[in-house]
């Protein structure tokens, strides 16, 4: 593997670090000449689940650390990220029925939807008391 | 994050600018729940400079939208960017929301 299709930023768990990651993927796509519309998508992708990473995981603790590390080869786009806060079971977390949705209380579940309908391939893995690892993948061209 | 609002016969028009996030999204419910508190019940949302959205920013607009239904108002959107009605599709909100190519198609429908 190249080290030059490798990416890698560790940011603290705040939202105002949002942007900063939105940037970052936004700078590969650009590098890697991926579509503006591949792009976005990613960057979509990446911002919900670090939202669901401080929201979730670290519990709106803002000094706690994200890492992303992005690959880019034959045609796919790899994005893991790596947090060492509460892991989770997605399988817990159905996609929201939007009728069902507008009379619900709370609002929950949308940001892991986006993700799974954004991407090509999610996989979570979650590893109690020391990590979890999100996996997404987008393929492209 | 720009809010503007102005209102106009029933219809309150807010126009966004900037990018609509877990940082930003805030200000739009404190902005929006203020206006429906102060009996607005019908908006127009005009995202033609709204460069992106995220979860955050949807979750602000449902609430919105349940709050305004209590009252039978409506929340329409207008002049969304091809990858921000994406967004909307993606997630499903074609079915909460009806967006309109321009403020003037959105304010029509309101008559209707």
């Amino acid at each position: 593997m190249e080290t030059k299709e490798k990416y890698i930023l560790q940011v603290k768990s705040k939202t105002e670090n949002l942007a900063k990651v939105r940037d970052f993927i936004r700078e590969i796509g650009s590098n890697e000449r991926i579509s503006s519309e591949i792009t976005d998508k990613l960057v979509l992708a990446v911002d919900e689940a670090c939202t669901n990473i401080m929201r979730h995981a670290y519990h709106h603790r803002n000094d706690q650390d994200i890492i992303l590390k992005v690959e880019v080869k034959q045609g796919k786009v790899v994005v893991t990220i790596t947090d060492f806060g509460e892991g989770f079971d997605p399988q817990t977390v159905p996609d929201p029925d939007m009728p069902t949705y507008m009379k619900q209380r709370r609002v929950g579940g949308l940001g892991l939807h986006l993700i799974r309908a954004l991407m090509d391939k999610v996989e979570y893995q979650t590893i109690p008391n020391n990590y979890n690892r999100l996996v997404l993948q987008k393929n492209y061209n | 994050m720009e809010i503007n609002a102005n209102k106009r016969g029933e219809i309150t028009f807010l126009s966004l600018k900037g990018k609509l996030d877990s940082v930003t999204s805030p200000n739009l419910e404190d902005k929006l729940l203020r206006l429906i508190d102060d009996d607005n019940y019908n908006f127009i949302i005009d995202c033609a400079e709204l460069d992106y959205i995220s979860s955050a920013g949807l979750r602000v607009l449902l609430v919105g939208a349940k709050k305004v239904k209590a009252k039978d108002g409506k929340i329409k959107l207008a002049n969304l960017k091809r990858h921000i009605k994406e967004v909307f599709e993606i997630a499903g909100f074609t079915a909460i929301f009806e967006l309109y190519d321009t403020t003037e198609a959105a304010e029509a429908s309101f008559g209707s």
